[in-house]
């Protein structure tokens, strides 16, 4: 909001021809006009003069605004700057310095309008003649501006009449009304931190706290609900009806199909994640389960390289710590988690089964605070705060795993060597500072790490070569600015820019596999409202990654085909090679706001691999429309395309691949409906179809083709105080023929149906209980049975079942319980949890074991009853 | 707190890990059926044009043998079938030669017919190296090094050979193409035959030798060639017996360096013990790693039951490097009382 605060004072000043006289002469314009005062440093009395001077008369003076300058560094202080104007015997200003610089911007644009202004000139007699004049620009803190508006929490109607209560420290209360249309406003107001209540009889109190930022509109939605008829009152612990995620930004219908976006409470509080919120995402519709200890993300059948994850729009190359029991973003430090599971917009790409994209919350503005967590699986804590009064804030965070404390004494007691028992780290550093107009600019550094390195002096009999030095390390850092800021009322630049490093080495005996990577990412999205209903944006999404890489292993079946030895016994290939991934792309996409309630977006992209030397369009189209506006609402919604994925290094690469390879593709749709079915419970239903051709298939080529079909049903209650859950179930199919001629089986992480019900209850008296159950179909798996005897190796090679994946394990089913205890004091909260994944230890078969000779078989079980302890603090 | 933590941390891992490993099988190294241990040539690596001799170390530990256990060898040398596998002799235009070079051309033949008669047959087999099983060979890309294969098939059978049918219709490429039966056609199961393969690799110029058996020592005491090694039952949880700790000592150059290939500077070796009267603790142990080098104190573990004492058997010790090097030895083995 461009405000023009700003006072003036002139004041004669003597030149070499003119004799001077103190005057004052009052400023033009702005809202302080009438502010004129004496000069704080008034000049000496002027000596008499024989002629009448007659001072200038400031005829235009365009003001001052509080320069952006200074707003981005977050100086917000009143600010004088004085000036010396020669004003020529036509009235016009010649020259301008500044006697008393003050930084920040302010000297900038002081001259700037002083340059603007028109005099009508000094006067010796009736002569106009040139003068020199102190001119004062005072600079006031621009206010910012609250308002916002009262809805009813069930259905998302206007609330009028209800009284608006803001509180803030050492002020006494403002009180409003809101009118008939709901709405309210305070104004202007300085700037820090508020506590806003609205309240209404037969409502329930809601209050939030934020904080006003100079120059900045905030806008609030309160949803009042209306008061239980006995609500119960935590006798302690402090946890009494609290709204956490009351308030609502800009909140409008997802441009894509299906966008799932998690709220805070529930990704730190589904049973059996830790509280580590992206693992939260395996209990959405869509995911399948990923086996065993594997830290994977299989969207509607995909293969989990085929899912891209972002934080804050930079690409990231792994999700989880090794055995999935952390991700590498902690919890704390994520303010959304956007989950596409296809038919995503132009904007992504690359990959053709879903889209993660995490944000990172901005620190507090406030006060230092953070919070430090330990449990039997890792130990974390984030700091956070303002960096004094620069305007800028600050978040740290770390977390190192115990998995070692515990691993370490098992392997060595197994007899094996342990030189670094699995370890793996994260860490985050964030500063960002606001920008006018809402823009804001966050500059993080992030990275992730886990080693693992031990000796293992046993050989395993199936495979000699699973044995002696075993290392693995994966890693990866990530600095990436974001800048954004509105240009203008109807256009929005946002830029991301990152460059990190990717390290994967693994080394088992002999075999080796090493791949060091230094991304580089680019975004660049320019949003234009081109009319109140249509919005475009296009973009840039750029992609560079010089990269070494030494492999040394055998060359692994293709699809379909049995192994001819023992999986890392056989000879190994060898490759040593520096080279760079460079895939540049672009984006346009059109947002249409045809009626109100319907949204249609139409989009493209083109993307380039300069390594397949291909180019890939991808068109695409969504659309939603409110079938009922009101509650309870009803939406059907729709989408097509076709999407992407260019070829690993190692699917185009000469020894592993097969050169001249270009992307797979995927041509997606799904249908759906999202229907309101109490005040806060609504439900979804998709219907998906991807018809997947030109698929590589190691070694052959583009040579396979696929599909996954199914139905996704989400049916969820939102947080409130009390409770939140929700059942999802979905019913899926995914198949590939690897070659035309060949038959077409299953995909590996292919699962029928995948069902959870979770929900978490606040019982009072800072006491939560949760619980998760998960029905799935069985993995995939190939069996395999007596086959013929490997000399070299001294092995049973067993043969294996045609096609592959023709086997489904037994269905998967697991309960996890978490229990919660918080106790609340005035400065700090402490948790005390127990999270107990597969609370009834059931036996799940996550693979098949056999003897040496593969004439005898057993399930290999899942993960046994595995408790988590910890404790947590917040201040 | 600490301790009930320790509690539930030993509790979750003792589940893990005994439902991790499923199973419950008789391990490996317990020999009780028609078995094929190890084989080793007198030239891991040939060139072409040479002679390899083979050996298999075969044996037949059936509680009830209804006939004699013997060694039959296809007369044939596949040479470089298709991406070098072995069941693509049967599927492919391999080059097949005969033991002394005889040329011929075509797939093996199937059908059911009874060849046991025409099978060279005992513990050793001798065949010869094409000339151009290097220049015949394509070029593979990130091999070290131009080379070629050669591959022989055997079938250690308590009965007699047949070729087996090829079904057509299955387009899985693993089909067995023998079968081994009984007398009156039956097809036999797993415990009364083995099939199997050896492949030489075969470069121009390029050293491979067997690892070598200094000596095998139990509890730091040298057992000599035909000394029994004796073994105490256990009457203690498993963890507290008393087990026999063999050690088998090759000796350091043993380990062959392969300057050819900088990136696994040195071979790894490692010994495979087996028994067909007492239970092996860790039957297969590292003796040299490839950066490491030697592995101390890796002592291989044997322990007898109760049930099993005065029982007498044979303890077999076959060390092999990862080239396709190997050598072995054995030791009569008896569970006597406890001292």
């Amino acid at each position: 909001m461009r405000r023009r605060a700003f006072s003036s004072l002139i004041v004669l000043v003597a030149t070499s021809s003119v004799a001077f006289a103190e005057e004052t002469t009052p400023a033009r314009g702005g809202a302080n006009e009438s502010l004129i005062r004496p000069s704080a440093t008034p000049e000496a009395p002027p000596p008499p003069a024989k002629l009448t001077i007659v001072p200038p008369t400031l005829l235009q003076d365009p003001g001052v605004t509080y320069p952006a300058e200074a707003l981005a560094e977050g100086f917000f202080e009143r600010t004088t700057v004085q000036l010396k104007v020669d004003v020529d015997a036509l009235g016009a200003v010649t020259k301008v310095e500044v006697e008393t610089p003050r930084g920040h911007g302010f000297d900038e644009a002081a001259i700037a309008a002083a340059k603007e202004l028109k005099y009508e000139p000094a006067k010796k007699g009736d002569r106009p003649i040139a003068s020199r004049w102190r001119h004062v620009y005072t600079f006031d803190v621009p206010r910012a501006r609250l308002e916002g508006s009262v809805r009813t929490g069930a259905s998302d109607r206007a609330l009028p009449g209800v009284t608006i209560r803001l509180e803030r420290e050492g002020d006494a209360p403002l009180l409003t009304v809101s009118d008939a249309a709901g709405h309210f406003d305070f104004g202007s107001l300085t700037r820090g931190p508020v506590h806003v209540t609205a309240m209404m009889g037969g409502f329930d109190d809601v209050a939030v706290d934020d904080t006003l930022v100079p120059a900045q509109e905030t806008s609030l939605t309160l949803r009042l609900e209306r008061s239980a008829p006995a609500a119960p009152k935590a006798a302690d612990g402090g946890e009494g009806p609290r709204f956490e995620e009351v308030t609502v930004r800009g909140e409008r219908p997802p441009r894509e199909v299906t966008k799932r976006t998690l709220e805070k409470r529930e990704l730190e509080r589904i049973p059996g994640t830790n509280g580590d919120a992206l693992r939260a995402l395996q209990s959405l519709p869509g995911v399948a389960r990923p086996p065993g200890l594997a830290g994977l993300l299989i969207v509607r059948g995909a293969a989990p390289n085929s899912t891209n994850v972002f934080v804050d729009g930079t690409l990231i190359p792994l999700v989880y710590h090794f055995g999935g029991l952390s991700s590498v973003v902690p919890t704390e430090l994520i303010s959304r988690i956007d989950f596409y599971p296809g038919n995503f917009s132009a904007r992504y790409g690359r990959v053709n089964g879903g889209i993660v994209d995490v944000g990172l919350r901005a620190p507090r503005v406030d006060k230092v605070a953070g919070m430090a967590q330990v449990d039997l699986i890792d130990a974390r804590g984030v700091v956070e705060g303002p960096i004094g009064d620069t305007g800028w804030s600050f978040a740290l965070g770390a977390r190192r795993s115990y998995v070692d404390v515990w691993l370490k004494p098992v392997l060595e007691a197994a007899g094996s060597g342990v030189t670094t028992a699995p370890v793996y780290y994260d860490w985050q550093a964030v500063v960002e500072r606001p920008l006018p107009d809402k823009g804001r600019i966050n500059v993080a550094f992030y990275g992730s790490d886990d080693r693992l390195d031990v000796l293992i002096k046993s050989v395993n009999g199936s495979d000699p070569a699973v044995g002696g030095g075993l290392g693995l390390h994966t890693g990866f850092w990530r600095i990436a600015a974001t800048y954004k800021q509105p240009l203008g009322a109807k256009t929005e630049l946002s830029m991301v820019h990152a460059i990190g490093q990717n390290t994967i080495e693994f080394n088992l005996g002999d075999n080796a596999f090493k791949l060091t990577g230094m991304p580089l990412t680019n975004r660049v999205d320019l949003t234009h409202k081109i009319t109140p209903g249509t919005t475009l944006d296009v973009g840039l999404d750029m992609l560079w990654q010089p990269y070494d890489i030494f492999v040394r292993l055998p060359l692994q079946p293709r699809p379909g085909e049995p192994t001819d030895g023992p999986g890392l016994s056989r000879e190994p290939r060898t490759v040593r090679e520096s080279s760079e991934v460079y895939r540049p792309a672009a984006f346009a996409e059109l947002e249409i706001l045809p009626a109100p309630g319907t949204r249609i977006v139409p989009g493209v992209r083109l993307d380039y691999a300069r390594d397949t030397k291909s180019w890939d369009v991808s068109p695409r189209f969504s659309a939603r429309h409110e079938i009922a506006r009101e509650y309870p609402k009803t939406t059907v919604k729709g989408g097509a395309g076709l999407f992407a994925q260019p070829p690993q290094p190692q699917e185009t690469n000469a020894v592993f691949g097969t050169p001249g390879v270009t992307s797979n593709r995927a041509y997606g749709y799904s249908l759906g409906v999202e229907q309101e079915l109490a005040p806060r419970v609504e439900a979804s239903l998709e219907g998906f179809y991807k018809r997947l051709d030109n698929l590589v298939v190691a070694r052959y080529g583009n040579s396979g083709v696929g599909s996954a079909y199914g139905l996704e049903l989400l049916v969820r209650y939102k947080p409130d105080e009390r409770f939140f859950g929700w059942l999802a179930y979905t019913l899926s199919r995914s198949v590939q023929q690897d070659r035309p001629n060949e038959p077409e089986h299953l995909a590996q992480f292919d699962q029928t149906h995948i069902l959870t019900a979770l929900g978490s209850w606040r019982l009072g008296g800072g006491w939560e209980l949760g619980g998760r159950m998960r029905v799935v179909s069985g993995s995939n798996t190939t069996p395999s049975t007596y086959g013929f005897f490997d000399g070299n190796s001294a092995t049973n090679l067993p043969a294996q079942g045609y096609p592959p994946f023709n086997e489904r394990l037994p269905l998967f089913h697991q309960f996890d319980l978490r229990v919660d205890r918080t106790w609340t004091y005035s400065t700090h909260k402490i948790d005390a949890y127990l999270d107990l994944q597969n609370a009834y230890n059931s036996p799940n078969a996550d693979g098949v074991s056999y003897n040496y000779n593969s004439t005898k078989r057993s399930y290999a079980s899942s993960l046994p009853i595995l408790p988590s302890l910890g404790a947590r603090i917040d201040f | 707190m600490i301790r009930t933590f320790s509690k539930l941390v030993l509790a979750a891992l003792g589940g893990f890990a005994l439902s991790s490993c499923g199973g419950g099988f008789d391990p490996a190294s317990l020999v009780q059926s028609v078995r094929v241990l190890g084989l080793r040539a007198d030239k891991s690596y040939a060139a072409p044009g040479d002679t390899v001799n083979l050996e298999i170390l075969a044996v037949d530990r059936r509680k009830s043998p209804s006939a004699e256990m013997h060694v039959y060898w296809l007369p044939i040398v596949c040479t470089n079938p298709a991406n070098d596998a072995y069941y693509a002799c049967f599927t492919s235009a391999a080059k097949l030669t005969g033991p002394n070079g005889e040329t011929g051309t075509g797939g093996v033949a199937t059908g059911g017919g009874d060849v046991t008669g025409l099978l060279p047959k005992g513990s050793t087999f001798s065949y010869k190296i094409p000339t151009d099983a290097v220049t015949s060979h394509p070029a593979v890309a990130g091999s070290n090094g131009a080379y070629g294969i050669s591959i022989v098939f055997y079938m250690a059978c308590a009965g007699r050979v047949r070729f087996a049918s090829r079904d057509e219709s299955n387009a899985n490429p693993q089909q067995v193409p023998l079968q081994c039966v009984d007398d009156n056609g039956t097809v036999l199961g797993s415990d009364d035959y083995v099939i199997g393969f050896w492949r030489t690799y075969v470069y121009d110029a390029r050293p491979n030798a067997n690892p070598v058996i200094e000596s095998v020592k139990l509890r730091d005491q040298v057992i000599p060639a035909g000394a029994t090694v004796a073994v105490e039952p256990c009457t203690k949880a498993a963890a507290q017996c008393n087990a026999a700790e063999i050690n088998v000592v090759v000796p350091p150059s043993s380990q062959e360096d392969k300057p050819y290939d900088p990136d696994a500077p040195r071979e790894r070796v490692w010994v495979s013990a087996f028994s067909d009267v007492v239970a092996i603790d860790g039957a297969q142990k590292l003796l040299y790693d490839t950066k490491v080098g030697a592995i101390t104190d890796n002592p291989i573990k044997l322990t007898a039951k109760t049930e099993d004492l005065g029982k007498s058997g044979t303890l077999w010790l076959i060390v092999h490097d990862n080239r396709g090097g190997a050598t072995w030895t054995t030791r009569p083995i008896s569970v006597v009382p406890t001292l």
